[in-house]
């Protein structure tokens, strides 16, 4: 394979639920299908995919994005309108390429990325007013001083302008999403249909109910259709099923239908089901949506108004009672099936746009934490066991107190000064996004850094010149001995927090909860420091265990969530933990993210860790 | 040498005459080889900026979390009590640096913020550095026609303040005198700490040929006082407006962007980031403030720099000069002497008298810093006393 045939394609993936998600997954199984090896870079924050995936799936802290492997790989992002998508417009920002947009107008991630600067509201106001003038200066205003916007303004006020501008060739889905990028000042190419690799529709017999599935009606919809069929007499000639648009079950139910009705995707710039029927020659009813618009009228029952269930009764109704008109449909998506299904233009399209990239340095757009190891023990260096009693200065990754009270039964932790060496806070200070002096006071360290054997031969990039032990030593009123946690100090003690077991629990405290302003803490209790990034709805948290070892966190309740250091992602849930393995210096950086679950769909992170929290499980090696 | 200081204003920008007195004190105790232990009370909310600049400047930094106005307590119908303004978290967090650090001495800025001092240990010395008299200054804001506004309590209150003091620092004489009729703690005057930086004289002989007007210039905050001030000063020019034939009113600092400013015959300059520059371009400084209590730091920061000052007695209150020019009754008094002088020779003068007072001014500084901080110059055993009883 050439490396023409291979592709980087950046985005989401199921089972993150978004339109987003669901295009980038069948535009990378067709294209994979077509003969194009494709590497899918996913945020290092998002859910695990399934792993059957007729495509490669890598993170940003893979060796392959790392190594510079894929540095001058064609690139191809598919950006939507959810969460999902913030990552995957930060690296098209950072390493341009070939832009496919999900949605139809990107306007709900617009403020989201706005907020991510530093010069909010101010770059709001001037890309509004700068797009739409004085309309837009009012409908900042209103966002800025009243907080209100609209599901209608967002359809007015395309954000391809700020969120693809940086692209270096835009694909559109459809001829209305064409004319949007036109007007937002790009030379879009108007992609024919992705060919539909699955062709296994299943023909029923003339005797059997037909069977018809429908996507994106609500519950009540559902209900109130089901009931409506059943007083018509029809009930009987159909065997109707309600499907999630996400789940992985709905592609296999679509095949087996007879007929597909299709009620949501309004926002979508594209349904990949769509694009299934259509390959397959199964009859479509749709509610007017954009992407809709290619079809010709032959093919599909439209109906006029998808919120209220009545033209759906009356649309299935039709297709049972009305002799001829299944076919008809069935003949009308089969010829637009025949004309859009062109696997080497669309290959050849998909590759030539996403060859417009330019090489660009990915380890530089995703760095991964450089601290460096610190250096073993020196010969000379003392270890004090679990007998230590009294007061210490405890210096470097100073564990959590429940680590620290098991491993130190007789120390007075409450009354210890905790010091930081400058390697681990540049760090922690670097992955939190604060400055090193406002973190280490935050999380309960006095100020003056310690001198450790690294950073002794280290060219030093804290304000602050760090100390040697010995002279911080004379300052203080009790503590005239130290303890060294993953460093190694001059005249310190190691303390070797090797072989134990602690675990604790992580909440956040009510009323820090209930205080919206609060975004970051330190809690004592378990030692972790948070912060929580609203716009991305990601807590970014410090843990320090003291020394190597693993750090398991477990989801208490029945949320589960998504946890990654950087290097490798896992799930926890009630039963399952995400374990990861601490490093000799003993400092653990996470991001944490809720996933969505049939418990709850608040995933308001603060919340849930207010109410239930995380369990963190170390044991020391 | 461990110094623990608390204060419930932040120490940076030093914008203001009580951040620019805990930022010269705080760095003249680093001159002298301290660490300073800054603790931070939260009367405002910081900026990131201001966190970073006071985190840079000090040893060690803590920040209490801003402690919003709704929030502190009046306790009495016209006045504070003592405590009312007072954070508890201080005495948590000061006793946990003295229990860890050696603290060699500790200071309390503001008398109500002095709470803490009470829980130290008897062995390490107490300092409270007042800043300004606050009992009786709802009254005295009264009297001066001023709205009453931030901490007012009564003598007594505030006496007892002075009480967990083992030395209280008046920043200027007279206030010292008034506290030493208070408390029988040891009062010592330290005033605003200045590096003298005498400009080069004024060359007004050169100026008026070449068709210039006299310079007059105003620097200030836009406290109630000084807003009463300006416009005093604003009344006295419009009374005798053959001034503005022969001199030009310059106004610069945060004043410039009160109500009062708005219309004022003085020309705004707005906020000044280099003083020295102000000064530089000004050839009479003026000082016209009625009332108040404190040190007018505005007024011994122009004499630091060498200049003319022209100023009311009010304004020179505890910084002592024989120059008439320091010790006029009013605003009235500052335009009449300005439209009176020959000007070469009555700024010649006044540049003299002001680098007279400073020299005496800073000798007496250092004497102040000898005998309330022994320890760092080499004085382990010597205690504090007073400087004027």
């Amino acid at each position: 394979m050439t490396k023409a045939d291979k592709i980087l394609l950046v985005g989401s993936l199921p089972p993150t639920q978004s339109h987003a998600a669901l295009l980038t997954h069948w535009i990378a199984a067709a294209a994979t299908e077509c003969g194009i090896e494709i590497v899918c870079l996913i945020d290092a924050l998002a859910p695990p995919p399934a792993t059957d995936l007729p495509y490669s799936v890598v993170r940003p802290f893979d060796e392959i994005i790392q190594s510079g492997a894929a540095d001058k790989w064609p690139r191809l992002f598919v950006v939507g309108s959810g969460g999902d998508s913030l990552p995957v417009i930060e690296t098209l920002q950072a390493a341009p390429g070939a832009v496919i947009a999900a949605t139809q107008s990107l306007n709900n991630n617009a403020l989201p990325w706005l907020q991510t600067s530093t010069d909010f509201p101010a770059n709001m106001i001037n890309w509004l007013t700068g797009a739409y003038g004085n309309a837009g200066a009012v409908v900042a205003e209103a966002y800025i001083s009243h907080r209100r916007s609209s599901a209608e303004l967002a359809e007015e006020i395309p954000a391809f302008d700020l969120l693809l501008g940086n692209a270096a060739a835009h694909l559109a889905l459809n001829p209305v999403q064409a004319c949007q990028l036109t007007d937002a000042g790009f030379n879009p190419v108007v992609s024919l249909s992705a060919p539909t690799a699955i062709a296994t529709h299943a023909e029923s017999s003339d005797n059997a109910p037909l069977r018809v599935s429908v996507i994106g009606a609500d519950a009540a919809t559902a209900s109130l259709v089901i009931q409506a069929l059943k007083s018509s007499g029809v009930s009987t000639r159909l065997d109707i099923a309600f499907l999630d648009r996400f789940s992985d079950q709905t592609a296999p139910a679509v095949l087996a239908s007879n007929a597909v009705a299709i009620l949501d995707g309004n926002d979508a710039a594209q349904c990949p089901y769509f694009e299934l029927a259509t390959a397959n020659a199964i009859p479509l009813i749709l509610a007017g949506q954009h992407w809709a618009s290619a079809l010709p009228n032959d093919a599909y029952i439209n109906l006029n108004n998808f919120a209220s269930p009545t033209p759906l009764v009356h649309a299935l109704a039709a297709l049972v009672s009305i002799d001829g008109l299944l076919a008809g449909l069935a003949d009308g998506t089969r010829k637009h099936g025949q004309q859009s299904n062109q696997s080497d233009t669309w290959a050849a399209m998909i590759s030539g746009a996403a060859a417009t990239a330019k090489p660009v340095d990915l380890a530089e757009i995703f760095p991964v934490s450089q601290m460096q190891k610190p250096e073993t023990a020196r010969k000379t260096t003392q270890t004090v066991g679990e007998n230590a009693s009294g007061i210490f200065a405890l210096i470097g990754s100073v564990p959590a107190q429940p680590v620290l009270q098991q491993l130190f039964p007789d120390l007075d932790t409450a009354a210890c000064p905790k010091f930081l060496t400058p390697e681990i806070v540049q760090a922690a200070a670097s992955f939190i996004g604060l400055p090193a002096a406002q973190l280490q006071d935050g999380m309960g360290f006095e100020a003056p850094l310690v001198a450790s054997a690294l950073s002794e031969n280290q060219p030093q990039t804290t304000a602050r010149k760090p100390r040697q032990w010995a002279d911080i030593m004379p300052g203080l009123r009790r503590a005239t001995q130290a303890l060294e946690f993953g460093c190694t100090v001059r005249g310190a003690a190691q303390a070797s927090p090797s072989g134990n077991i602690a675990s604790w629990a992580f909440k956040i405290p009510a009323d820090i909860a209930e205080n919206q302003k609060i975004t970051s803490a330190y809690d004592t209790n378990s030692g972790v420091y948070w912060t929580f990034d609203p716009v991305r709805g990601e807590l970014k948290c410090i843990v320090l265990t003291g020394g190597r070892g693993c750090l398991e966190f477990r989801a208490s309740a029945n949320t589960p969530f998504v946890v990654t250091d950087l290097s490798s992602t896992h799930i926890t849930q009630k039963e399952v933990g995400a374990r990861f393995e601490i490093p000799t210096h003993g400092l653990g950086m996470f991001k944490i993210a809720a996933l969505p679950s049939g418990d709850t769909s608040d995933l308001n992170m603060i919340k849930l860790l207010a109410q239930d929290g995380l369990l963190l499980e170390w044991s020391g090696l | 040498m461990h110094i623990l200081v608390t204060s419930p204003i932040p120490s940076h920008p030093q914008n203001h005459g009580n951040r620019a007195r805990v930022t010269a004190l705080c760095k003249a105790l680093q001159a002298l080889g301290a660490e300073i232990h800054y603790i931070y009370g939260g009367l405002e909310q910081l900026s990131d900026q201001q966190e970073l600049e006071m985190r840079e400047a000090w040893d060690h930094v803590h920040i209490l979390p801003p402690y919003r106005m709704e929030d502190r307590n009046k306790s009495h119908r016209k006045h504070h009590l003592l405590d009312d303004w007072y954070v508890d978290a201080v005495t948590g967090l000061t006793q946990r640096i003295v229990d860890t650090w050696r603290i060699d001495y500790c200071i309390a800025n503001y008398v109500w913020f002095s709470k803490w001092l009470e829980t130290v240990p008897a062995d390490i010395p107490k300092y409270i550095d007042t800043h300004d008299l606050f009992g009786g200054r709802h009254k005295r804001l009264r009297a001066d026609g001023l709205p009453e506004s931030w901490f007012s309590t009564t003598k007594q209150e505030e006496a007892k303040g002075f009480t967990r003091a083992d030395t209280v620092i008046a920043i200027q004489s007279e206030e010292a005198n008034l506290m030493r009729s208070m408390t029988k703690s040891p009062v010592v005057t330290l005033g605003h700490f200045i590096t003298p930086d005498f400009l080069p004289p004024t060359d007004v002989q050169s100026s008026l040929q070449n068709g210039n007007k006299i310079t007059v210039g105003y620097m200030a905050s836009d406290n109630p006082i000084n807003q009463q001030s300006l416009v005093e000063m604003d009344s006295a020019i419009g009374r005798r407006s053959d001034v503005l034939e022969h001199f030009e009113f310059r106004l610069a600092g945060s004043i410039c962007s009160a109500a009062c400013a708005r219309n004022t015959q003085f020309q705004k300059l707005g906020f000044v980031p280099d003083a020295r520059s102000f000064y530089t371009a000004t050839d009479v400084i003026i000082n016209p403030n009625i009332g108040g209590t404190g040190l007018k730091i505005k007024s011994i920061e122009a004499a630091a720099y060498g200049k003319a000052l022209v100023a009311t007695a009010d304004a020179m209150a505890g910084i002592e000069s024989r120059y008439p020019a320091h010790a006029l009754a009013d605003a009235d008094a500052i335009v009449d002497f300005l439209a009176s002088m020959n000007p070469a020779e009555a700024i010649g003068d006044g540049e003299k008298a002001s680098k007279a007072l400073v020299e005496n001014y800073v000798a007496d500084q250092s004497a102040a810093m000898q005998t309330l901080f022994p320890k760092l110059f080499g004085h382990e055993d010597q205690q504090p006393a007073s400087n004027g009883s």
